[in-house]
């Protein structure tokens, strides 16, 4: 926030809170390592700290904790089925980390981690490769038959083949684009109208509402974003457990 | 964009994100879910459990409402039978009451009917003992003397007829 020209990507910038060098690499933590260290006390908070009791007929808060795990367990269960479940833990701890992410980024002047795309990249490329290991050690060598269309005549194999491939190595790719593009683009765009409100003086109400609209726009996006982040997620684990 | 430019946090962002990553999902692996699966779990066994108690107490329920079903009829047929018994005592009782109120009144009818008889036999007697006085009379006046009191008799049963 604090930056000299208060452009609208200043918000995206990396900035060392602690300095920690390690053998010549930097590992500083930064804003954005605060963000996640936030993400993970909130998401345990909310979490263990609702179902503390464990009341047999729940609370607000418990039911939210509880409507958070049917919500990634019914997932998981419509896209793979009951072989998904020993995945659970994963899933669900991929889609509170983004959610929250998300979601605490929403907060005026907070750091949204899942705006960088190095970091989306780096959740998508250890999903790609994890549902790319699973599917070979499932299926050994028949796991290239993913890449054959079924029923297409052989005459369209050289065509198909490798078409089937570039969309399979371009998963991460959109998977990671997806969500950084979203939170990039919404972010920009409330900063964007943020500068006109004190750019347009009495007339800057009309932005101001634009914003108020928004932000819940945003926020349902947050919401959205992490939802199929996690959906695709399960799907490509689908792919690997079935292939077609 | 800060996102393209300070390729020299890539490292420290991806190794903080490996670390939270990881950090959570211990947290939620070994606290978070087994606590929720155990309460989710807690509170199926017993909605099922109660449901279950529910259908024993229903059926429980629909025999003690055929028992009672049964006992009501059973004792609706044995108010009919007392009833019904206790209509032919009273039409027995009443029938036999009133053969003898008519038995009283036919002997009632007899004995008057006789005393009526006397009664009448009586009269017509001392109608008899008039008509000879009278006629003794008669004959006294006109004859001038007494007739025999048989003769007078005679002369009255002659024009009586009986």
């Amino acid at each position: 926030m604090a930056g000299e020209k208060h452009g609208p990507l200043d918000q995206f910038t990396i900035k060392p809170l602690v300095s920690i060098d390690i053998g010549g690499a930097d590992l500083s933590f930064t804003n954005s390592s605060l963000a996640m260290l936030i993400t993970v006390l909130s998401v345990s908070l909310f979490l263990v700290v609702g179902m503390s009791r464990g009341r047999l007929v729940p609370g607000r808060w418990q039911s939210m904790a509880e409507l958070s795990y049917e919500f990634v367990a019914g997932l998981l269960k419509e896209t793979v089925g009951n072989e998904g479940r020993r995945y659970f833990p994963w899933i669900f701890t991929l889609f509170m980390f983004i959610l929250f992410g998300n979601l605490l980024g929403m907060i005026p002047s907070a750091f949204t981690f899942t705006s960088h795309i190095v970091v989306t990249f780096a959740m998508a490329l250890v999903v790609f490769l994890f549902v790319t290991l699973l599917a070979v050690f499932k299926h050994g060598i028949r796991f290239f038959s993913f890449f054959v269309p079924p029923g297409a005549p052989k005459l369209m194999w050289p065509l198909l083949i490798p078409i089937e491939v570039i969309s399979y190595l371009s998963r991460p790719v959109s998977l990671s684009v997806r969500l950084f593009a979203n939170m990039l683009a919404g972010h920009t765009l409330l900063k964007v109208f943020a500068g006109f409100v004190v750019a347009l003086g009495a007339a800057g109400v009309v932005p101001l509402l634009f914003i108020v609209a928004l932000t819940g726009l945003e926020i349902l996006i947050a919401f959205l974003q992490a939802y199929v982040f996690t959906i695709l997620t399960c799907l490509y684990i689908n792919d690997a457990l079935h292939l077609h | 964009m800060p996102q393209l430019q300070q390729i020299d946090t890539f490292l420290s962002q991806v190794v903080w994100l490996v670390l939270a990553f990881v950090v959570l999902f211990v947290v939620l692996r070994t606290i978070a879910l087994p606590k929720i699966q155990a309460t989710l779990e807690a509170r199926r066994d017993r909605i099922e459990g109660d449901l279950d108690r529910a259908q024993t107490l229903r059926r429980e329920a629909e025999q003690v409402l055929a028992e009672y079903e049964a006992a009501m009829a059973e004792g609706r047929d044995r108010a009919q039978a007392v009833i019904r018994g206790a209509v032919e005592d009273g039409k027995a009782q009443a029938a036999t009451a009133h053969e003898a109120l008519a038995g009283r009144l036919a002997d009632d009818i007899g004995r008057a009917e006789a005393r009526i008889a006397a009664a009448r036999d009586e009269a017509v007697a001392n109608i008899r003992d008039v008509a000879v006085e009278v006629v003794q009379a008669a004959a006294q006046r006109l004859i001038g003397g007494r007739i025999a009191r048989k003769s007078a008799t005679d002369a009255v049963d002659a024009v009586s007829d009986g």
